[in-house]
């Protein structure tokens, strides 16, 4: 490759010493003891399901790495992988990791728009899709490869670089994931190789897999629970489970992948079990009675327990887990859900952090919450601290703040936004947000990010974005948007689309109300509960 | 041309079509608030109401595009 100049520091390509955490390194450490396991099960190019065993994985890894390589990045610098969940992605995220590159996940369902503001907010120096990736418009200099079958085949060559470093540590990057914020653009969250290994390790406490199991992983790449999935899985030498969306979307066909594919275990967000639950509860029962399924690990949102129940009754057997926490630490427990669950039961424990972590709750003033049924905020220490929010400082020291038990210790620990209250065994209740944060089928969204969206259609004058639930369905999202007094009503279906071309899917709203003003409170604040009314009448 | 149980079931799964608004052959579902969990409760709804089961080739995105589409996939079923 011409153009890149090495430093004299920069003069060998980076590697991470094999005595410290990289991602790559503990993520195939079964390539080395058990090389034919299978990694990874997916759908075969022709139909049908392959296998690709941990000695393949490897392979490929190390063909990518080669081609990454050959571009002269140097640790640090961004990759942009768009794709779905498959052995290839994996393979790519592991060269990635094992040449310092911290690599960025995108779905190929993220609108063009929301892709360029990721480019432009990471200034990544490669952005690479799959041979099968429909993306164009990625603006120079970024440059832009393929990955597939072939390797790695770059289409514009990186602008050159100086290469300056000469190994990977632990404390390097392995990824920045990019979810909703409320200035409007979308936050970065920034995981070291240490921290991501840190939470993984403490997973693997629990014993909730081995290396028999195959984990069926439905979450879109950019979402941390796949990388939470891979991780998971390949650091138990298990086999990872790829569900294609194609199949997610359709209870039937989804149900009966996960047989095909003799899963073991189900990670989703827990409206995903809501379709088949509603429309296919007998393919459900037959999941456990006839298939291998053993055990579900949900995340991401309250998991409604007349659903839950529901599903408990189908599966008598099966273990249910509760994952609980935040991209910024990964995750931060892991907890059984008994099975079935007592009917006095009214909200899902939360337990304890997994190994080598903790939660503290802290009421409002600072000070520790010690009586049980008390909200207070989740304050999690934990060797899975993110380094902090992509060139947002301000918004870092905003959550990673003085341990609040010992503030002179120069201790740092995460501030959640969580509320939560003790039970009396000192395990932790989930109540909500201490913001305006809200999940939608597990995704994280702030609703400010919606509303700005909504504020920049022309004629809008002001925009109220709002999580509203529906019996027995998913909440829907209603924005409510005043406009010019003189102008025209704005139209449903021009705001629906301004949106969609910006947002990701889950962030569009499903109802648009016009109204002339916005109710308020006493304290002059827009009056939620009136505009609740106005949406549900 | 559709039957009315055929409409009220899009109805039902349109969130963003105004009472007023016509449904036309051509008219996006997507782009008036059918979104993976309402496909799965239109196909649902269709099943139990015109009595078919749709096979495995027919659960695709182009085939819920519009009315037409669906109806199309629908009728060759019955």
């Amino acid at each position: 490759m011409e153009g890149w100049r090495m430093s004299p520091n920069g003069a060998r390509p980076a590697r991470a010493h094999a005595s410290v955490d990289n991602l790559r390194t503990y993520l195939l450490a079964a390539a080395a003891t058990t090389p034919d396991r299978p990694a990874v099960v997916q759908v075969a190019a022709g139909g049908g399901l392959e296998t690709i065993t941990y000695g393949e994985l490897e392979r490929r890894t190390d063909r990518y790495a080669a081609g990454l390589d050959a571009l002269g990045l140097d640790v640090g610098d961004r990759v942009i992988l768009e794709s779905d969940t498959d052995a290839d992605a994996v393979a790519l995220l592991l060269a990635c990791a094992t040449l310092g590159l911290p690599f960025v996940p995108v779905s190929p369902e993220a609108p063009d728009e929301r892709l360029l503001t990721v480019v432009d907010t990471a200034e990544p120096a490669l952005y690479v899709q799959s041979v099968r990736g429909r993306r164009d418009g990625v603006p120079e200099p970024v440059g832009t490869a393929r990955f597939g079958p072939d390797g790695l085949t770059v289409e514009r060559p990186p602008a050159p670089r100086v290469r300056r470093r000469r190994t990977v540590t632990p404390v390097d990057t392995a990824y920045i994931t990019f979810t909703s914020g409320t200035t409007g653009r979308p936050k970065g969250v920034v995981m070291s190789h240490r921290g991501v290994i840190a939470f993984l390790r403490g997973a693997q406490a629990a014993e909730l897999i081995t290396p028999e199991d195959r984990v069926a992983s439905t979450a879109p790449l950019q979402f941390d629970f796949a990388l939470f999935d891979i991780g998971f899985t390949l650091s138990h030498g298990a086999a990872l489970v790829p569900v294609p969306r194609d199949r997610l979307n359709w209870p039937r066909r989804y149900l009966s992948y996960l047989r095909e594919a003799g899963v073991t275990q189900v990670d989703s967000v827990p409206s995903a079990w809501r379709p088949a639950l509603q429309h296919e509860p007998g393919l459900l029962a037959e999941l456990a009675e006839e298939g291998a399924l053993r055990s579900i690990v949900f995340t991401g949102e309250n998991f409604p327990l007349d659903e839950l129940r529901r599903l408990q009754e189908l599966w008598p057997k099966v273990r249910f887990i509760n994952g609980y926490g935040a991209t910024e630490t990964m995750a931060a427990s892991i907890t059984e859900v008994p099975n079935p669950l007592p009917p006095e039961t009214e909200r899902l424990s939360i337990g304890h952090a997994v190994a080598g972590a903790e939660m503290t709750l802290v009421a409002p003033d600072g000070t520790p919450v010690d009586e049980p049924g008390v909200l207070g905020e989740i304050y999690l220490r934990t060797p899975s601290l993110f380094s902090g929010y992509w060139r947002d400082p301000e918004a870092t020291r905003a959550v990673v703040v003085p341990d609040p038990l010992d503030p002179g210790s120069a201790q740092l620990v995460f501030k959640t936004g969580d509320l939560a209250s003790v039970g009396p065994e000192g395990e932790l209740y989930f109540h909500g947000r201490a913001d305006s944060q809200v999940q939608i089928r597990g995704n994280r969204v702030e609703l400010g990010e919606v509303e700005r969206r909504i504020a920049q259609v022309p004629g809008v004058t002001g925009a109220v974005a709002m999580l509203l639930p529906r019996e027995n369905d998913d909440p829907w999202l209603h924005a409510f948007v005043t406009h010019a007094p003189d102008g025209p009503k704005p139209s449903t279906k021009d705001v629906i689309a301004f949106c969609r071309a910006g947002l990701p899917g889950y962030m569009v709203p499903h109802r648009l109300h016009t109204v002339d003003e916005f109710p308020l409170t006493v304290n002059g604040k827009v009056d939620r509960a009136v505009l609740t009314a106005l949406a549900t009448s | 041309m559709w039957d009315n149980s055929f409409e009220e079931i899009l109805r039902k799964n349109l969130p963003l079509l105004e009472p007023e608004d016509e449904i036309t052959a051509d008219l996006s579902l997507r782009d008036h608030g059918l979104d993976s969990m309402g496909m799965v409760a239109t196909l649902s709804a269709l099943e139990s109401a015109y009595g078919v089961r749709f096979v495995d080739d027919a659960l695709g995105l182009d085939n819920f595009a519009t009315p037409a589409t669906l109806w199309k996939t629908l009728s060759d079923m019955r």
